[in-house]
């Protein structure tokens, strides 16, 4: 008897064993989904949508360095050397410049955006309506025009101002989204020209633009941020009758959120700033980008403004001697000369620029106290939280007044880019100017939109589009408008799989 | 260990009295010269009733009245079969083992004579790494097989191990061996996420029988898919039958750090300092204005500091502390197990409990293991045996700072580059620089305080346990069901204390994980046995196995804690994120493997497997892994009857395909996976492209072997020829970023790998009296040569990736080569192309400088005996190798943004006309226009090494004494390792891989231990 149950349950055994057998391999993931049926739900979809803007939160991007990097390549920033960090760049040392990540994240950042932009008008799901297929197509369109932007103004020469012998024109264009492996081993894509990436980006804008709506918030791409777009974008191409065609527009709706000097300050003390036309948003303190590259830990050791008690960031990339200078604040202490700062900075005076009132002494606690940008300070309720700006309005004041004041203009209009000029002026606690013209014109508007726009990613890429030296006295040596280090490097292991990929020159 | 012992013994007294005999047998075993043999084994033929026999050779045990003969075998004896004479007498003399070839060996689902077997299989002793302070068995294999490349990842006591049989065979996929313990095939992936550890630290290395490493193809090809990088094969030590024997065994000692850098004194770091912001800006070292910046960095109060004098008086006047004594010290050593083993005929049983304790040389790291094994076997019919084996684990490792990636607050890379002026301590003896304050220099935490307040913690909880049935359906036919389970759980914790900077601002941060792993295993085997007439015999297996695996894991990190004392999660203000995953994969394989032996002579055997993987694509799951194996025993020949001096001879060949799936578990499918949120709302992304051509690695090897035994067995060994090429290999194909994504995995290029294996015994001085002096020799050689043979789309190197070129090593290093210092002006020079020497090296300038795998390796073991006195000599050595190191990378900076070696301090250009391999200082890095001076092949080494890796030295008193003290035996012994190092390295370590940045080093030990049997 025990004999027979033994051999009935060993049969049991192995015969339990192979009935499995069909099945045996099945095991599916359960973090992710079949990416065939990923867009095939409104949900899905808003999801997929959300990792567009998502992406643009990495401090490869605006997260650190597409805020960070055009202040310390240019002649905006010095680097204290408090953790090393952005010492590198402020140097202008070679190949220290933009990183293959921006490369690598604006690229899968556009193919999900192609994705989506291919997917939606074929999609018939439970409440999808046509204005949601229209609103997320007008978001793809505007992030899309976004990265090719950021990444055309880093690895090109811009429209008008290159070094012939050293332009290897624009980036790919990829308009398509890949979905296979096949397409992606297959793709093998050449620079596009400057001017196609640069039409292509005015393509996505209108699209946005005609497509979206106005919204009052500045966290998701909207109509009023896509003329604003328009205007730097023709700006940066030299069109100046639509950079003012595109200013224009934007103003019409949106010239009344330009602050009054009285509360510009309080503006950049709040979450987000009432001039902001689009940002990107850290909601929650888990998306905090850190102690060592937030935007804050890189501008700031503070931790509150004026509190010089608690030491918080590194405070790595400082004011420059010349920028203090235009911003209106007169230095005690030893950088008055050079930057062997070997006292601590003090503020011996201020004129009466609201916008220098952005910068103060930091703390001691590592090393000697610098005078720091305290445009980021942990807004959004943890330190090293901010909104990642993008575009405000007075940048649009800007733009229209340089359109109408540069030589050879079709809208060439000196009264009315004065006039443009004044609004800013005031606005920030200035006099109005008077009797400006010609260069002196120019230069004042050129002046102010540094000032207005320091910190905040933007005077590499202006001094870049006019063509101009890195003139970085007294701090560092003077980078040449001729020479490499002005473009970045493209990624090498891109390069080096694609024969048709051409390196920028000097790398 | 007071409950261990408790339990010992109440599971002693359940299998004390378990049968009943009826016939007392008793005896002498000698040894050929006559002298007595203690501890063989005495066992009833076809039963499982045994003895062994006592100091004096004697045994004396009752048997079943059936009882027809007994089988007598001892450790280097051979195995003798006498009949029970009618008084129950018996007197035997065991001739000496024919060395080595009369082993059993475990080449997979079954255990065969050596002498049988027509692979290249390794075998190791548990004798051979007894009481090793290694927590984890893979440690002491370095050395010790030829083929087998073990490196130390870090020396994180527990910490992860690298090991490779004959070469890397693989670009990017897994390169580590499949672990087998008794049958269960182990996950050997580490999955505990604040410390390095290493998943084979769960067995008490004192409790292995022997490990069997299957190191060709044909051999490896009985695990098909998994064996690619080879098969380690671990049996755990099982009871035995006879009176139930206690052993007690413990050592104890000390780990202390194998060296101290070399580091800078204050005023030396205050001159390089200097001369760094001197140089960056076109002034001299000797300015004013220079000092005073460098003063007030240094924080020297510089208000009144107007004159050189003053300035030049404040820097001598700079302190200098010693960073490295207070974050380095020795660390203990413990060790404490008990086992007891026996049985009668029916039931044997052993069961061990162990506790380990080893402190790191670096603050408050640590391991601490306690284990706990039982092994039961019943026969339970005649044709019917249970087995089961459970071996319980539970580990703990404190590790305070990170062991890779953030480097900066590990004290094993900050002692010796922290700014050395900074005090460690207040005067009053509290830390100094800690919150809001802080340390002078870019590493500004106080690194001793943080590793103090700071908490880390990993503990592995592990069972891996098995039951499995023998069941006798014919004589020559029997069934054998194996079920075994590898579970395993790891919760992590880490606290980064509201007292340190980083946990300052946010008033502490906690994150907890739990990570769960249930590794399932059943195995199905007929094994067969038969003989055609008297010369061919016939056996082998054939079976169906099934392996499942599923690994789950949680997280959760939140920050703002009341104080410093709270430190759980529910006490914090805010959650910050929470996380689950899950993964897992699944495998089910048919296999056979059929033996054939003419007459000892001539030995033919044939494997197949056939797999099925769930991480490999629609098309191609399944694959069929073939493989045969030949051998001639030579000295079984007619014509060598009457040869004097070969005592063993036999040639082998082998070839065979094995697979691998060491890749990620979902590769081939198309996903979206989770993506960073926006604005609140959850997102995701197109995370990887589909691939339904996926498929298995490929490796085909083939092995020639020669094991030979001359003059009296005095000198033995055996050689190994391979050529192994890898084909079709797994790799994460880089495409053009363009599209959106950075690989596809993919099977592409082929990798060869040819080597030749030297393992060579010798016995200089061999006593013929069993207490006189012995020396044996060990010589253990490799070579093996990598070659990247072909890639895909006919390119020369991975794009992006110059380690990995066709026509050279895995790793190799392609890069610019360094040129000096140019005398005139100090600046780092590289080669171009042309040969020139230029500032700014391109990537079209980069040349092959080595690789990082070592050419040649092995191990060099001296046994020596006399009475009862046993010393162990053994050495390792790699040649070969070139490696960096990232602690040497920084402290070689021209920067002095961290403190120095003296060498550099040195040796740096300070004036025109030097001629000097180190750049002038400055404080940027690079000099305008030029490359970092820490790139191309400055930062790569040499890293050829030999070391005495141990020596063991122990004394077994002598049978009288023993006797005296109511005990079996008794040992004392004395134990060192990493005692002595040849090599011109200049960082902590030479055996480390990787860049090692932080990770601490590997320690010397001194330890001394006792063994009781009673």
């Amino acid at each position: 008897m025990k004999n027979i149950l033994l051999k009935l349950s060993l049969i049991a055994l192995v015969s339990a064993s192979i009935s499995s057998c069909r099945d045996a391999l099945v095991i599916n993931p359960r973090q992710s989904i079949d990416a065939t049926t990923a867009l095939t739900s409104k949900d899905g979809i808003n999801a997929a949508v959300v990792s567009v803007y998502s992406r643009f939160k990495s401090v490869r991007l605006y997260g650190r360095d597409m805020i960070a990097f055009p202040e310390a390549l240019s002649d905006n920033g010095f680097a204290t050397n408090k953790s090393g960090r952005l010492l590198p760049e402020a140097n202008n040392v070679y190949r220290a410049h933009f990183g293959d990540a921006l490369w690598s994240a604006s690229y899968n950042g556009i193919n999900q955006a192609n994705l989506i932009i291919e997917t939606v008008p074929g999609v018939n799901a439970a409440g999808i309506t046509p204005a949601d297929k229209t609103s997320w197509l007008g978001q793809m369109y505007f992030l899309r025009a976004l990265y090719y932007f950021n990444m055309v103004k880093v690895y090109s020469y811009m429209p008008g101002a290159n070094v012939a012998a050293q332009d290897k024109g624009g980036i790919p264009l990829i308009l398509s989204g890949v979905a296979t492996s096949e397409g992606a081993l297959a793709l093998k894509p050449a620079r596009a020209s400057v001017d196609d990436v640069y039409k292509q980006i005015v393509a996505d804008l209108l699209l946005a633009e005609s497509t979206l709506t106005a919204s009052g918030l500045p966290n998701f791409a909207n109509k009023t941020a896509a003329q604003a777009m328009l205007s730097r974008v023709y700006l940066y191409m030299k069109d100046y009758a639509n950079a003012k065609r595109w200013a224009d527009a934007c103003i019409a709706t949106a010239g009344t959120r330009l602050s009054s000097a009285a509360a510009y300050v309080g503006q950049w003390r709040g979450a987000t700033h009432n001039e902001s036309l689009f940002q990107f948003v850290l909601a929650t303190n888990a998306e905090n980008n850190g102690v060592n590259e937030s935007l804050q830990t890189s501008f700031t050791t503070l931790t509150a403004p004026g509190n010089t008690v608690v030491t918080g960031g590194f405070g790595d990339l400082v004011p420059s001697l010349s920028l203090m200078n235009d911003l209106g604040i007169a230095l005690t202490g030893g950088n008055t000369t050079t930057n062997f700062n070997s006292t601590n900075a003090a503020i011996a005076s201020r004129t009466t620029d609201v916008r220098n009132q952005l910068y103060e002494p930091g703390t001691t606690g590592r090393g000697s106290a610098k005078v720091e940008c305290t445009k980021f300070i942990g807004k959004n309720g943890f330190i090293n939280l901010d909104n990642l700006p993008v575009i405000r309005i007075s940048e649009v004041y800007l733009n229209r007044a340089e359109a109408m004041a540069t030589p050879g203009s079709p809208v060439f209009n000196e009264t009315a880019a004065l006039a443009d000029l004044n609004t800013i002026a005031i606005n920030r606690g200035l006099t109005a100017f008077t009797g400006l013209n010609g260069s002196a014109l120019f230069e004042e508007i050129f002046k102010q939109r540094r000032l207005e726009l320091a910190f905040e990613g933007h005077r590499f890429f202006d001094l870049k589009r006019l063509g101009r030296d890195l003139v970085k006295s007294p701090h560092y040596n003077t980078v040449a408008f001729t020479d490499v280090r002005i473009l970045a490097p493209l990624p090498t292991r891109e390069v080096d799989g694609n024969k048709s990929l051409v390196q920028n020159s000097g790398y | 260990m007071r409950k261990i012992l408790l339990l010992l013994c109440g599971t002693l007294f359940l299998l004390g009295n378990l049968s009943a005999q009826n016939r007392t047998v008793s005896g002498k075993v000698n040894d050929a010269t006559g002298s007595p043999v203690p501890n063989a084994s005495v066992i009833v033929k076809g039963t499982r009733i045994g003895t062994t026999t006592n100091a004096n050779g004697n045994f004396s045990f009752s048997v079943p009245s059936t009882s027809r003969a007994l089988v007598i075998s001892a450790v280097g004896q051979s195995t003798i079969e006498v009949t029970i004479p009618p008084n129950g007498v018996v007197e035997v003399n065991l001739q000496q083992e024919d060395l080595k070839m009369e082993e059993v060996i475990i080449t997979g689902y079954q255990s065969r004579r050596k002498k049988d077997e027509a692979g290249a299989i390794s075998t190791i002793r548990g004798k051979e790494i007894e009481n090793l302070p290694n927590p984890s068995l893979d440690k002491a294999l370095q050395g010790r097989a030829a083929g087998v490349l073990v490196q130390a990842n870090n020396g994180i006591p527990g910490g992860g191990i690298s090991i490779r049989i004959r070469g890397t065979g693989s670009f990017l996929a897994g390169t580590q061996p499949l672990f087998v313990i008794d049958g269960v095939q182990l996950n050997t992936r580490s999955d505990a996420n604040y410390t390095e550890s290493n998943p084979l630290a769960f067995l008490n290395p004192n409790d292995i029988e022997s490990i069997d490493i299957l190191k060709d193809a044909a051999s490896a090809a009985i695990y098909g898919a998994q064996a690619s990088n080879g098969v380690v094969i671990v049996t755990t030590k099982k009871g035995r039958a006879g009176k139930t024997k206690f052993q007690f065994n413990s050592y104890v000692g000390q780990a202390t750090a194998l060296k101290k850098l070399d580091v800078l004194n204050s005023q030396q770091l205050f001159q390089l300092r200097s001369e760094a912001y001197a140089f960056a800006n076109n002034l001299l070292p000797s300015e004013l204005i220079i000092k005073r910046t460098v003063l007030n960095e240094f924080r020297v109060p510089i208000a009144n500091i107007t004159t050189n004098k003053a300035a030049d008086d404040a820097a001598a006047a700079l302190p200098t502390y010693d960073w490295q004594d207070a974050a380095f010290r020795s660390g203990a050593i413990q060790n404490y197990e008990m086992n007891a083993s026996g049985g009668n005929d029916r039931t044997t049983f052993r069961i061990s409990g162990s506790y380990n304790l080893q402190e790191a040389i670096v603050t408050t790291a640590n391991f601490k293991r306690g284990t706990l094994k039982f092994d039961l076997s019943n026969k339970a019919t005649d044709k019917l045996t249970i087995n089961t084996s459970v071996n319980a684990s539970s580990f703990d490792q404190n590790v305070p700072f990170a062991t890779s990636g953030s480097f900066l607050g590990s004290p094993a890379f900050a002692a010796a580059t922290i700014w050395p002026f900074n005090p460690i301590y207040n005067p009053d003896g509290t830390y100094f620089g800690v919150p809001p304050q802080n340390v002078a220099g870019i590493l500004n935490q106080n690194v001793i305080a943080v590793n103090e307040f700071n908490k880390g913690f990993n503990r592995t909880n592990q069972l891996v346990g098995n039951i499995n049935l023998d069941y006798k359906i014919k004589p020559w036919l029997t069934y054998r069901p194996f079920f075994g389970l590898d579970y395993r759980i790891v919760q992590g914790k880490r606290f980064t204390d509201p007292r340190t900077p980083d946990g300052f601002n946010r008033k502490g941060l906690g994150q907890v994980e739990s990570e769960w792993n249930t590794n399932f295993i059943s195995t199905q085997t007929l094994n067969f046995n038969f003989n055609i007439q008297d010369k061919h015999k016939i056996d082998g297996l054939v079976g169906y196995e099934y392996r499942r695996e599923n690994q789950e894991g949680i997280g959760a990190v939140a920050e703002g804690f009341p104080t410093f004392q709270f430190t759980t999660l529910n006490t914090a203000a805010t959650p910050l994120s929470t996380s689950e995953f899950f993964t897992g994969y699944r495998r089910q394989s048919g296999f056979t493997n059929i033996n054939y032996n003419y007459d000892g002579k001539y030995i033919v055997s044939g494997i197949m497997r056939y797999d099925g993987s769930s991480r490999f694509g629609e098309n191609y799951r399944y694959g069929a892994f073939p493989s045969i194996r030949a051998a001639w025993n030579i000295d079984n020949e007619n014509f060598m009857a009457n040869s004097k001096w070969i005592n063993s001879l036999r040639f082998r060949a082998s070839y065979g395909i094995t697979g691998s799936d060491q890749i990620g578990n979902f590769d081939g499918l198309g996903l979206y996976g989770a993506a960073s949120p926006y604005n609140g709302a959850p997102g995701i992304s197109f995370s990887q492209l589909a691939n339904p051509e996926l498929r298995w690695e490929k490796n085909k090897t083939a092995n020639l072997g020669l094991d030979f035994s001359f003059f009296s067995n005095r000198v033995f060994g055996s050689v190994e020829a391979y050529d192994k090429l890898t084909a079709d290999l797994l790799l994460p194909q880089p495409v053009q970023l363009t599209s959106g994504f950075s690989s596809i995995t993919r099977n592409v290029g082929q990798i060869s790998n040819r080597g030749l294996e030297l393992t060579l015994s010798v016995q200089p001085v061999k006593s013929r009296r069993p207490d006189g002096f012995n020396w044996t020799s060990t010589f253990i050689f490799t070579y093996n040569k990598n070659k990247v043979k072909k890639l895909y789309d006919n390119l020369l190197e991975l794009p992006g990736d110059p380690s990995t070129r066709v026509g050279k090593e895995i790793g190799s290093i392609f890069t610019q080569r360094y040129a000096g210092v140019n005398a005139a002006t100090g600046r780092p020079m590289w080669l171009d192309t042309l040969g020139n020497v230029t500032y700014l090296p391109l990537n079209r300038d980069r040349v092959y400088v080595g690789d990082v795998q070592p050419d040649y390796w092995g191990g060099w073991t001296n046994n020596f005996t006399y009475k009862g006195f046993t010393l162990d000599i053994f050495f390792q050595y790699e040649y070969g190798r070139w490696a960096q190191d990232g602690q040497i990378n920084f402290m070689i900076e021209n920067i002095a943004r961290l403190n120095s070696f003296v060498d550099v301090y040195e040796g740096r250009w300070t004036k025109p006309g030097q001629v000097t391999w180190w750049p002038r200082m400055n404080a940027v890095g690079a000099e305008v226009k030029g490359s970092s001076a820490a790139s191309g092949s400055r930062t790569w080494f040499k890293a050829d090494y030999v070391r005495l890796k141990n020596v063991t030295l122990s004394y077994d008193f002598n049978s009288d004494l023993v006797r005296k003290m109511k005990l079996n035996n008794a040992r004392f012994y004395i134990q060192g390792t990493n005692l002595w190092t040849l090599s011109d390295w200049f960082s902590y370590d030479i055996e480390f891989v990787g860049t090692s940045t932080g990770i601490i080093p590997q320690s010397r030990n001194i330890t001394a231990g006792i063994q009781l049997g009673f």
